[in-house]
């Protein structure tokens, strides 16, 4: 556990975490960003380890979201974030997502307007192999019974909970090898919101896909992490296991409500 | 006298009735093309672009064209949505664009722009009067099918089969193209959620110039076959067409293509059947008839018969 108060946030990195930094498939090294004029990331460094549980904490207003949006290309970006060796800085959304990194948006994101078949090829889309896609549609359909059943249905007409599971569904249609997931409990019911998170984990351990996840249930989120980092104002301010961080007085005050 | 033999129509046979109707469905069919055209681009990038006449208007000259050259006037209709489409990609790209960020009014005045520059255009290249109308379809006097036979008989012009047939045939391709095709469900994906389209990788901004691409597809067959409807083929011809087809798409709804196609069949029948029942209205005032149905609609149902309730578009 360290507190980043004086030091820079590269140092920070390496006190805490048993992977050596050679081995990080996502490596962000003081990103600044904003929009317009505006920065909201001032000095944002993280890391998430091959196959790693990496969850985002903070308050409203942190710059968790601008994070994520950084990483996928939507936010512009100055720093350096390394994906498997590549620098991503300055990258298209396209680029960065035919690279391996699918993005799961605040509120699903889904195609409303078309079906829940759809809405998966449509996530496939930088995918050329035709019979490999059916395929993991197919997988996918298995994987979230609910939406097999509703498969000619419109998103829009499908529950929040369902909405969700499309919306995780379809990132996972390009076989992404980092999953960056932007408040995937917001506005679910709670028991909804486990099962949610037991899919992540499920997902996370037998697709080996790594994730960053931005999270206001950080119980729920620390449950299925590996480590965690906490921002604050633009700023990682804190990064440890999630064991630790869930030990953390500061963490249990602010975001575990004890 | 009683006043309502006045303002009814006496008696009218089943004959005229038919063809009135089907007059009204001939030209309906027309409005229904260039509606497509309009809805098309206002789905994808969300623009009025009431410039789609006088596009359509120059692709029934390019056809003109094409088939001066000795081309078929089947394959010249073919090049000539190639050329437009790619025309009409190109504007997007080019012109509408680099305006995006400019705000309602930029795209507004450049859309009045290329109106006024088509109209133009047309002068300058084709002259100002009446050249030889198309006949993508056979017109003589004998080309007609018999419904109904005898005193009072009913017949059909090979011409408004063929303009029947011609937005079938759109409607079909666009169906297979839109819901079929790995392009087609990209394009739907990014008119449902842009930032989600561009996520999973949608080049988005080809998509948009793509949606004016498609446009060019319905444009140029009201084009083309409005010239032979109407027997006429010069700089104005569309005018009147793209009244139609405006309102035909409110009626409808502006972001659905099947309320354009429902709305300016709606249009024509209207438009025709109107004047039959009212004699006192007179046949030329079809203008008018629109112009209150829009109205009736836009008060009853503003979103239009099969429109979605839009919060916000910008």
């Amino acid at each position: 556990m360290t507190t980043n108060e004086s030091e820079p946030a590269g140092h920070v990195e390496q006190d805490s975490t048993t992977q050596p930094a050679a081995d990080a498939l996502l490596e962000v090294a003081s990103i600044r960003a904003g929009y317009g004029p505006v920065p909201v990331l001032h000095d944002v460094s993280l890391r998430v380890g091959r196959g790693e549980v990496v969850v985002l904490l903070g308050a409203n207003g942190a710059g968790k979201t601008t994070t994520l949006r950084a990483l996928c290309g939507v936010v512009r970006a100055s720093g350096s974030v390394r994906f498997d060796g590549e620098e991503l800085v300055g990258q298209s959304t396209r680029t960065i997502a035919r690279r391996g990194i699918a993005m799961v948006p605040q509120g699903r994101g889904t195609f409303k307007d078309l079906s829940v078949l759809e809405n998966l090829a449509a996530g496939a889309f930088l995918r050329r192999s035709r019979s490999e896609v059916a395929q993991d549609i197919a997988f996918w359909l298995e994987t979230f019974p609910r939406l097999g059943e509703r498969r000619q249905q419109k998103a829009g007409t499908l529950s929040g909970g369902e909405q969700q599971m499309l919306a995780i569904a379809r990132a996972m249609m390009s076989r992404p090898r980092l999953l960056l997931l932007d408040e995937p409990s917001l506005g679910l019911a709670p028991r909804i919101v486990q099962d949610l998170f037991r899919m992540l984990g499920k997902i996370n351990r037998e697709q080996e896909t790594s994730m960053l996840v931005v999270e206001q249930s950080a119980e729920l989120a620390l449950a299925i992490a590996d480590r965690g980092y906490v921002l604050e104002s633009g700023n990682t301010v804190l990064s440890g296991t999630a064991a630790e961080l869930q030990d953390h007085d500061g963490v249990r005050q602010a975001y575990l409500g004890v | 006298m009683n006043p309502s033999t006045h303002i009814l129509a006496a008696e009218v046979s089943l004959p005229e009735w038919l063809s009135t109707v089907s007059t009204g469905l001939a030209n309906g069919a027309l409005y229904a093309l260039l509606a497509v055209a309009l809805v098309t681009v206002y789905r994808t990038t969300g623009h009025l672009n009431f410039a789609q006449g006088e596009f359509a208007m120059i692709s029934a000259f390019l056809v003109f064209t094409f088939v001066g050259m000795g081309m078929p006037i089947w394959v010249a209709i073919l090049v000539t949505m190639v050329v437009t489409a790619a025309a009409s990609a190109a504007l997007q790209f080019g012109v509408m664009r680099p305006l995006e960020s400019r705000g309602h009014s930029a795209s507004l005045i450049a859309v009045l722009g290329m109106f006024l520059f088509a109209n133009s255009f047309a002068g300058v290249v084709w002259g100002v009067d009446n050249k030889t109308p198309l006949a993508p379809f056979p017109d003589g006097t004998e080309d007609r099918l018999t419904i109904i036979g005898g005193d009072r008989p009913f017949t059909l012009s090979f011409v408004t089969l063929g303009v029947w047939g011609a937005l079938i045939a759109l409607l079909i391709v666009l169906w297979i193209l839109l819901s079929k095709t790995k392009l087609g469900v990209a394009y739907r994906a990014v008119i449902s959620n842009r930032s989600s389209a561009a996520l999973v990788g949608i080049p988005v901004a080809g998509v948009f110039a793509f949606g004016w691409a498609l446009a060019a597809v319905p444009g140029t067959l009201a084009g083309a076959l409005t010239s032979q409807a109407t027997s006429t083929l010069n700089f104005s011809m569309m005018i009147n067409v793209l009244i139609f087809a405006f309102t035909a798409a409110c009626v409808g709804g502006f972001d659905s293509l099947v309320g354009a196609v429902v709305g300016g069949l709606l249009v024509g029948v209207v438009e025709s059947v109107v004047p039959r029942l009212f004699p006192a209205i007179g046949t030329g005032s079809g203008l008018m008839i629109a112009l209150v149905l829009l109205l009736v609609v836009l008060v009853i149902r503003p979103q239009g018969m099969f429109g979605q309730k839009e919060v916000t578009r910008v």
